[in-house]
């Protein structure tokens, strides 16, 4: 079983590495072999690397009997290449035509017919594997100017759906338009495929719309979370996969367009963990627009709170488990309950930019909270205010991380302007601090507090001496190249 | 202090699972300067602490001999934060690529 990857090459790295703008790769996996090797980073189950195509891999298709493999490269790129898989060689490769390719599909139970699709134009290629050659064909589209973002061919059929949102119907043989769809899906149509009597369309408007094959009619539509950006069917056509823009996954039973929600996966980076005190089996992440609670042992999603357009930075909860607290890019420390999501309170402005970094005490009636600008500041918790008590000015730069010793008496704060530093929190002094010319991310007590660690920009773990900040020993945590 | 050498070849780290929202990407070389290490966690015991960073590698180590004894490919992002659940068993990472990944922590 073979799986094929393509890989985008990322065009801000090209200030560094200029060859990485050249090649854009696809990967044939050897699937079972890298289900074995899930975690290790060798290449073990890599059968092939194929590069060709330039900057990024628009759209990937095997052949029915699995002998060859299409691709097409993005618009820069704009070539159909036809690979053999055996051998991961590069049958032929021309120009995927004039105006930009967006899709491609083979014409079932034929390796010597691929159909591509992109922008205003529809081919068919003759691919001939003695002779090393691909010929194109324009469909006849006739006056009709689309944007073919799908493709699903069967029995004679090309079924062509379009950015406008109407699905397409062709002759494989005669290359004559046929028929088109009467309803317009209002975002688009993302992808197809026909299973059974079927022709099955994931929207722009987040549907999985049932066409009739005959007619192109609409027969029955299902609702989901986000765009339905791709569509796989069972072997046998019983059930499906639905894949969303949100990160949902979906199943499907196909009989009765019965839906279960099948896993949700975060879309935005991802910026903090944490775990409640004494639970291993739940814990609470935090990125782009919301808080989620996670199930470790079930992986299952608990809990999600959004904030729309803002994007959270920092999350904790008290020793209790009864408060959620989390510092957001507009300067908001916003507090929700765990079980049901409800908002608790706000504290508005808590720093001046964004709340990079929050923790709480141990006994929970104080935050420590630190921002972009560098301040650091400790917040008493009431029953109904919250109020600032204590505001550091040290820090040059965003705080990173801060933490509070087990007694509740010291905090620290990391920065990125190179100092880490211990508070005494009853006081209101600072007790000692650490500089060093990196940019620190983070700092930890050791359990016992007679050490602390710290990482950062130099690739270094750093062990320190709580007391006169000295340091003990500093380990190279990463590699200098990693290849995987 | 025993050596890594003594301790035999880093053994890879098994992820129990994962959740990813987009394709992943693939192979790079790092430059030097772009591998920081984004976030360290010391287990309750401080036996074990975790780190992760630019390298988008999770990496297991002994707090006391200073040992790397474990490390998990995975992420196609940045490891953003790392963290070692109150009872040692997992590790847990996140990425900038939006991917939350579960490890079994190695046994000490």
């Amino acid at each position: 079983m073979f799986l094929a990857t393509r890989r985008i090459t990322q065009k801000n790295r090209h200030i560094i590495h200029p060859f990485f703008i050249t090649q854009a790769a696809i990967i044939l996996w050897d699937f079972e072999a890298g289900v074995a090797s899930m975690g290790s980073s060798s290449d073990a189950a890599i059968l092939h690397r194929m590069e060709l195509h330039k900057l990024a891999i628009q759209a990937l298709d095997f052949s029915s009997d699995g002998e060859f493999l299409a691709s097409l490269g993005a618009q820069d790129d704009n070539a159909v290449a036809v690979w053999e898989t055996a051998t991961g060689r590069a049958v032929c490769a021309v120009s995927a035509g004039p105006q930009a390719a967006l899709t491609c599909a083979w014409v079932p139970g034929r390796s010597d017919k691929l159909i591509t699709g992109g922008m205003y134009n529809l081919r068919a290629w003759d691919f001939n594997f003695e002779r090393r050659k691909m010929v194109a064909e324009d469909l006849k589209v006739g006056s009709v100017k689309r944007v073919f973002q799908c493709l699903s061919v069967h029995a004679g059929n090309i079924y062509a759906g379009s950015s406008t949102g109407d699905v397409l119907q062709f002759s494989v043989d005669s290359g004559l338009f046929l028929a088109q769809s009467s309803h317009r899906f209002s975002l688009g149509a993302m992808c197809m495929c026909v299973v059974g009597d079927a022709l099955y369309v994931g929207t722009g408007d987040s549907a999985l719309v049932k066409l009739g094959l005959g007619d192109l009619k609409v027969k029955k539509a299902v609702e989901f979370m986000g765009s339905v950006t791709s569509f796989a069917p069972s072997r046998d056509g019983t059930s499906a996969f639905v894949g969303c823009g949100s990160g949902a996954i979906y199943g499907v039973k196909m009989a009765t367009m019965e839906t279960q929600l099948r896993g949700t996966a975060p879309v935005a980076a991802l910026t903090d963990i944490v775990f409640p005190e004494g639970s291993s089996d739940v814990f609470i992440t935090a990125g782009g627009s919301d808080i989620r609670v996670w199930h470790a042992v079930q992986r299952r999603e608990l809990l999600r709170v959004q904030v729309p357009s803002q994007s959270c930075l920092c999350v904790a909860i008290n020793r209790a488990g009864t408060c959620i607290v989390s510092g957001w890019d507009d300067g908001k420390v916003r507090a929700f309950s765990p079980e049901t999501g409800k908002a608790l309170f706000v504290i508005p402005d808590a720093h001046q930019d964004a709340v990079t970094a929050v923790a709480f005490t141990h006994a929970g009636t104080k935050l420590v909270t630190g921002g972009r600008h560098g301040r650091v500041r400790t917040w008493a918790l009431g029953a109904r205010s919250q109020t600032m008590e204590l505001s550091f000015k040290e820090h040059k730069k965003e705080v990173t991380s801060v933490t509070v010793s087990a007694n509740d008496e010291e905090a620290l704060s990391s920065s990125a302007d190179g100092s880490c530093v211990v508070w005494n929190l009853r006081r209101g002094t600072r007790t000692s601090a650490i500089f060093a010319s990196t940019v620190f991310r983070q700092i930890v007590y050791h359990p016992d507090e007679s050490q602390l660690l710290t990482c950062g920009s130099d690739r270094r773990l750093t062990y320190w001496d709580t007391t006169d900040c000295t340091a003990i020993r500093a380990m190279d945590g990463a590699v200098e190249e990693v290849r995987f | 202090m025993s050596s890594s050498a003594a301790r035999g070849p880093i053994q890879n780290l098994l992820p129990l699972h994962f959740s990813h929202a987009h394709a992943p990407t693939f192979p790079t070389i790092f430059p030097l300067h772009h591998v920081q290490i984004n976030s360290v966690d010391i287990d309750v015991e401080g036996k074990l602490m975790a780190s992760g960073g630019a390298d988008r590698l999770v990496k297991v180590w002994l707090y006391d001999e200073g040992d790397c004894i474990a490390s998990g490919a995975g992420h196609s992002g940045a490891v953003t934060k790392v963290k070692i659940s109150p009872n040692g068993r997992i590790v847990v990472s996140v990425g900038a690529e939006g991917a939350i990944m579960i490890w079994k922590a190695p046994a000490v």
